[in-house]
């Protein structure tokens, strides 16, 4: 499924438990300033997966 | 009660620690939404969020609803190529903030955001924080949530 949004978190005091997206795959990106970025997809039926 | 003057006093008191946090939604499909579930992360377990600041967006494309259990829904149609969204969420795990944006446009879009926020350490400094700015401001408890008071969009 196409991923139909792309949404990036840099930690500063806030997380993003999970996204929905109408109609597609949201993908999450969470970053600090000095880590290396870790990547979710988060399902149009809310599961998130790893990768 | 504008919220400047909440944020006022919290700075005066030192209550809390001030920070933002950057939520960048780096692609939207054409008329699409996304709404993003936002809570407080380590070392901190309650904040209270108090500005949203959105840039570089496409001036009219974008919708952002606010919403969270105190603060209700909150609905702003951006208009320039920088927004601010004000109102005063004490958000927790229980109570976490929900972003919504909305790409109007029939192309793709990008937009970001900077959300203030005031962070504590645990639930219970929040409460306790919450409760002294209650009685300071003489209001009764519960009250202490301007919500969606004032939203403004200025050219950047």
């Amino acid at each position: 499924m196409a991923v139909n949004a792309v949404i990036r978190v840099l930690t500063g005091g806030i997380k993003i438990i999970d996204a929905r997206t109408s109609g597609g795959e949201t993908k999450l990106i969470h970053s600090t300033t000095s880590g290396t970025p870790t990547a979710k997809t988060v399902d149009r039926s809310g599961r998130v997966t790893e990768e | 009660m504008p919220v400047t003057s909440l944020f006022s006093l919290f700075r005066s008191r030192g209550w809390g620690r001030q920070s933002e946090a950057q939520l960048d939604v780096l692609y939207l499909g054409a008329t699409t939404t996304t709404t993003a579930t936002v809570t407080p992360t380590a070392p901190y377990s309650g904040m209270v969020v108090h500005l949203i600041t959105f840039h570089r967006m496409l001036p009219g494309a974008f919708k952002v609803t606010v919403s969270q259990r105190e603060v209700g829904v909150h609905t702003v149609q951006l208009s320039s190529d920088l927004a601010d969204v004000s109102f005063w969420a004490w958000v927790t795990d229980a109570d976490p903030l929900l972003v919504t944006v909305e790409n109007r446009t029939s192309w793709p879009g990008y937009i970001g955001a900077t959300l203030a926020t005031i962070n504590f350490d645990t639930l219970e400094q929040m409460r306790s924080i919450r409760s002294q700015a209650t009685e300071e401001f003489g209001l009764s408890e519960g009250t202490l949530t301007p919500g969606p008071a004032e939203s403004s969009a200025r050219r950047g």
